[in-house]
């Protein structure tokens, strides 16, 4: 019923208004006039009228307007705003080449799209940053990050003291869908976590949606990250360099051929291990321990209609121990992207993705014994973008994802008293549809409406298992190569609202429904590298979120300060966690070790924000709680299903303060302060002695907390030269400036001296880390 | 999987090396109902069966023991006759005289306060220790160097095995660190294989004594979800829970049948075999 309903609607919303006054669709690209790279996001508007559109990811735009002469206005952060005056009598393809304002810094304004898109848009949670954004914030060991700048934000938890994973609104680690050009990016983070493997210097620019989450998404339960790298200048080459104490990269980019084709390439590798030359310890010396990123991409524009994308990325972490052991992991993702331009009103987009991520341990440090798991998907994208009439803009698609999972897998070599051992590989096809629509009701009334069918199914070759209602296995079914074992999934209705109070406020709502169908098993407190991801069957259900969100935007001084407060309310179905004891590694029969249960997560969140002026920044303040429900964890007593219990994440009182001030043309300091109520965690609530030791006695899940956590770091850009030929910068900053003590974790032991007495010990990391590095640019 | 584990600790600590901090705090932990602990072993080697019952006591308590007396304990094998242990000190109860046969599931009960729990082992036959040899380990960071031994055994193709070893210098323990070696046979049935050990090591003119447990599949898990929990904890459990007991009603602890065997060897002359 609702989805005829929405059909209808659908139709209603396309065909009104087609009888009204002539109108012309204006189309074109919008990109920097210097290096021809696209603008994306950049916003053109038509001055004195409500009528404003926004630039697709691929710098294409369309927008339909009556009949009539009007000034066309086109703005983007970091760049001069332009004025056109057009007059309209027919369909015109315009192209805007826009003007950095980066050189001259003195009054550089840095507004996020139009000044009042907070308040005008459809999409509301949603944050977008570019990596001029962030270049004044302070970072752990000086190495920029999107992602950690992300999680100041409302909304968005850090997974630990200073590691790249997060959570957003109540979700889960393996819920976030981050995608780098398209591609899905199953581990993003190097050496434990302390990295994300977005090197900020091949980024142009990334976007979280939190909230509402457009159709064309799908496949994470909470959120989407969605990272493009840069495309490469069109006109001439540069050469950025970055010297940190822990890592440097070095990107190149420039024409292929003068705004027809452009290429970026950039390289990062840390050298922490270097340090490790100075131990005294003759093996940790030997001992390697880095990571490496890579990322290209090329472009070609064939001719008008038609334009190239090939995009990749390869980044591995390494760690070995002289003749003892090894262990590397890492990411490879390709993609191959074409847009295309049937006329001035529909866009498309066919991409091909690749995406891998493996880890292998070679436990002996000579090959004699590795062990080994695989996630890769092949992925096929349709995305079309009809800007139908000036009141609706249509987007529907299709994707098709190939997975192929291998869950754990152990090799020797000839002659190893080992076994080998394989945990057979599972594939999977996930399919999905959809079908959205933006359209303006009235000049104060957007909605948008869509649908995604989303679907996974198991498809063999492989074994699949049955078990009994303990857990306990019962046989195995095989099945052939292209068989067809089970398929769930099901449609995902996604609705927006903006309702535009006055020229300065506005309220939202949305409502979205998303299937999850792989998810990612793990049994320690941070992202290890050897978290194993699982896909859905027949005895995996797909985890389902559904969320609610309302917000009130509203800008003041000029739309200088942005000032928002948004409430939301998720609730997740089949969510995973696994029985005591279970072995996520290397285990054929994990499904067995697996409960399923609830959660939900509420909250409020609010954010004021200065985007113009000497001073800029902002505050964010979120209260809110996270709850998981599971029949099988934290029971009250053996008989009893279990008791709702906090999950890890919830964190009630987040703050964060972040502040760039600009002191000179060529000194900029900042300042950034964080505080959140202690993450939720088990302890012990009474100890024993069995075999021969002490240990606790637990008997509440995640019944108390850590201490609160709160950590201030500043940082100072000095730019000691910058011409249009050279530009170079150092870059200091101090991280926990205040050397709080903040818990990594706390652990419970005897005591040396008494063993009869016990004791809880804090670990704390990074106390008081300077650290310095050097940009340049020509 | 646990060198896997040891070797990612071993990574942590290589990155907190720098700039880690320790230190001893204060934490307000509620006090939880007392529970029921009993640790029932036997064996069929080795005289008397031992069954300790206590009760867990609050966590920062300076008493750890909370010995519980007046239990009734028995034994039997599972289509047997009830045994009655002794209690020879508060809380540990025994059985002097009695004798077991590998191939049998036996039962444990205890009756406490009208509340009555009862767990079942198997008792595996004896596999022996082959061989024993020692390799040197050169130490690493901060495992200290010496003789590490490598414990070789000819595990039976029939069916699923479950071992733990422990090692005992000059008579004494050696479980540093919480560890607690154990092996199941699913990578190497029917082979014969050494089996190595952990952090610990050995100097030339320690008198070591290896033991090799053949335990059962419940033991095995109890022992591992029991290292969770109070093994290294670098790298600890997100969520630690109790292990898992055999036990009913949920009494913590666990009852093990197990076989065993024995060698005992001075390390340097070993070393020269």
């Amino acid at each position: 019923m609702g989805h005829r309903l929405l059909y209808i609607f659908i139709l209603m919303g396309m065909f009104s208004g087609a009888f009204s006054q002539n109108k012309y669709t204006l189309s074109g690209t919008i990109a920097d006039a210097e290096s021809g790279e696209d603008l994306a996001g950049a916003v053109l508007s038509v001055q004195n009228t409500s009528y404003n559109t926004i630039c697709n990811p691929y710098g294409f735009y369309s927008i339909t307007i009556p009949e009539g002469r009007f000034s066309i206005e086109v703005q983007f952060v970091g760049y001069e705003n332009q004025l056109l005056e057009v007059d309209l009598h027919s369909s015109q393809v315009i192209n805007f080449r826009m003007k950095s304002v980066a050189y001259e810094l003195e009054n550089i304004e840095v507004r996020g799209k139009s000044a009042d898109h907070n308040v005008t848009s459809l999409g509301m949670g949603s944050l977008k940053l570019n990596p001029k954004q962030i270049e004044n914030i302070p970072v752990l060991f000086g190495e920029r990050d999107l992602i950690k700048t992300m999680q100041l934000l409302p909304g968005i938890k850090q997974a630990g003291e200073g590691n790249a994973g997060f959570y957003v609104r109540g979700g889960g680690l393996d819920q976030n869908l981050i995608l780098l050009d398209e591609a899905p990016v199953y581990n993003a983070s190097h050496l434990l976590g302390f990295f994300s493997v977005f090197n900020s210097e091949a980024i142009r620019d990334a976007e979280l949606l939190k909230g509402s989450i457009p159709a064309e998404y799908g496949g994470r339960a909470s959120s989407v990250l969605d990272i493009r790298m840069k495309e490469g200048n069109m006109k001439d080459y540069h050469t950025t360099g970055n010297v940190g104490l822990i890592a440097s990269n070095l990107s190149f980019e420039g024409p292929v051929k003068e705004y027809v084709s452009s290429f970026m390439v950039s390289a990062r590798r840390t050298y922490a291990d270097l340090f490790l030359n100075f131990a005294p310890d003759k093996d940790l010396r030997e001992t390697q321990l880095y990571f490496y990123d890579l990322n290209l991409k090329t472009n070609f524009k064939l001719n008008e209609a038609n334009r190239l994308f090939i995009s990749g990325y390869l980044g591995r972490d390494k760690f070995r121990m002289e003749d003892q052991f090894g262990f590397d992991w890492g990411s490879k993702t390709a993609t191959v992207r074409l847009n295309h331009t049937f006329n001035e009103k529909l866009f498309s987009n066919s991409s091909l993705i690749f995406s891998n991520y493996s880890y292998e341990i070679d436990l002996s440090g000579d090959n004699d014994v590795l062990l080994g798991s695989v996630i890769q998907d092949f992925n096929l994208k349709q995305d079309f973008s009809w800007y139908l009439n000036a009141k609706n803009t249509l987007k529907f698609g299709a994707n098709l994802i190939f997975h192929k999972i291998v869950p754990g897998e152990v090799k020797t070599s000839p002659g190893s008293v080992y076994s080998t051992l394989a945990v057979r590989p599972r594939r999977a096809l996930e399919s999905a549809f959809y079908i959205s629509n933006s359209q303006k009701i009235s000049d104060r009334l957007k909605i948008y409406y869509g649908l995604r069918l989303a679907l996974f199914s198991n498809v063999g070759p492989g074994d699949f298992y049955s078990f009994d209602s303990n857990g306990d296995f019962i046989k195995t079914n095989s099945y052939d190569r292209f068989k067809w074992v089970k398929t769930q999934g099901g449609p995902e209705p996604r609705l927006a609202l903006n309702y535009l109070i006055d020229s300065k406020s506005a309220v939202k709502g949305s409502y979205n429904r998303i299937y999850q169908f792989i998810h990612l098993l793990s049994n320690s407190t941070s992202s290890t590298p050897t978290d194993v991801w699982l896909p859905s069957s027949d005895n995996v259900r797909p985890q389902i979120s559904d969320q609610w969100s309302v917000g009130y935007f509203r800008n003041s001084n000029r739309n200088a300060i942005e000032s928002s407060v948004e409430l939301y309310y998720k609730n997740l179905q089949n969510q995973i966690d696994y029985r005591n004891g279970a072995d996520l590694v290397f285990n054929s029969t994990v499904e067995a070790e697996l409960v399923f249960g609830r959660g939900w997560a509420y909250g409020a969140e609010f954010l004021f924000r200065k985007n113009e002026g000497k001073l800029t920044g902002w505050l964010g303040y979120t209260w809110s709680r996270t709850m998981r429900q599971f029949d099988e964890i934290n029971q009250p007593d053996q008989n009893s299903k279990g008791l709702p219990f906090p999950a890890r994440q919830d964190m009630q009182h987040d703050i964060s303060v972040v502040a760039m001030y600009d002191l000179t043309r060529n000194l900029k300091i900042s300042a950034t302060w964080v505080y959140n109520t202690g993450n939720a965690v088990t302890f012990p609530n009474g100890k024993y002695e069995v075999d021969g030791r002490i240990v606790g006695y637990y008997t509440q899940r995640n019944g108390y907390r850590m201490p609160d956590y709160h950590r201030l770091d500043l940082g100072l850009i000095w730019i000691r030269k910058q011409t249009a030929r050279f530009e170079s910068s150092w870059n200091f900053s101090v991280y926990n400036a205040y050397g709080r003590e903040n818990a990594y974790f706390i652990s419970f032991r005897q005591n040396k001296e008494n063993p009869e007495l016990t004791e809880a010990v804090q670990i704390s990391l990074f106390k008081i880390i300077p650290s310095v590095s050097y940009k340049f640019k020509f | 999987m646990k060198n896997l584990i040891l070797y990612i600790s071993c990574l942590f600590a290589i990155l907190f090396a720098f700039s880690s901090c320790e230190k001893v705090i204060e934490i307000d932990l509620s006090g939880a109902n007392e529970a029921i602990v009993i640790e029932a072993t036997m064996t069929n080697n080795k005289l008397p069966f031992t069954v300790l019952v206590s009760k867990t006591s609050p966590y920062f308590g300076t008493k750890t023991k909370n010995p519980v007396s007046g239990a009734k304990v028995t034994i039997r094998a599972e289509k047997g006759k009830s045994k009655y242990f002794e209690e020879t000190e508060p809380g540990i109860y025994q059985l002097k005289s009695t004798h077991a046969s590998p191939g049998f599931w036996y039962v444990v009960d205890v009756e406490y306060d009208g509340i009555a729990y009862s767990a079942r082992s198997f008792l595996n036959e004896v596999v022996t220790i082959a061989d024993l040899s020692f390799s040197y380990f050169d130490g690493f960071g901060f495992f200290d160097s010496g003789y590490k031994v490598n414990t070789y055994i000819r595990d039976p193709a029939d069916k699923e095995n479950y071992y733990r070893l422990k090692y005992f210098v000059n008579g004494k323990s050696m479980e540093d660190g919480g560890e607690i070696t154990l092996y199941s046979d699913q990578l190497f049935n029917g082979k014969d294989i050494g089996l190595g050990q952990r952090s610990t090591v050995f100097q030339e003119t320690d008198t070591l004594t290896v033991e090799l447990q053949s335990i059962d599949k419940a033991a095995y898990n109890y022992f591992l979800t029991l290292e969770n929990i109070a093994g290294n904890t670098m790298q600890q459990s997100a969520s630690p829970t109790n292990p898992i007991s055999n036990f009913s009603n949920g009494a913590l602890g666990y009852f093990s049948a197990y076989s065993f065997d024995r060698k005992t060897v001075i390390v340097k002359d070993y070393l020269k075999k």
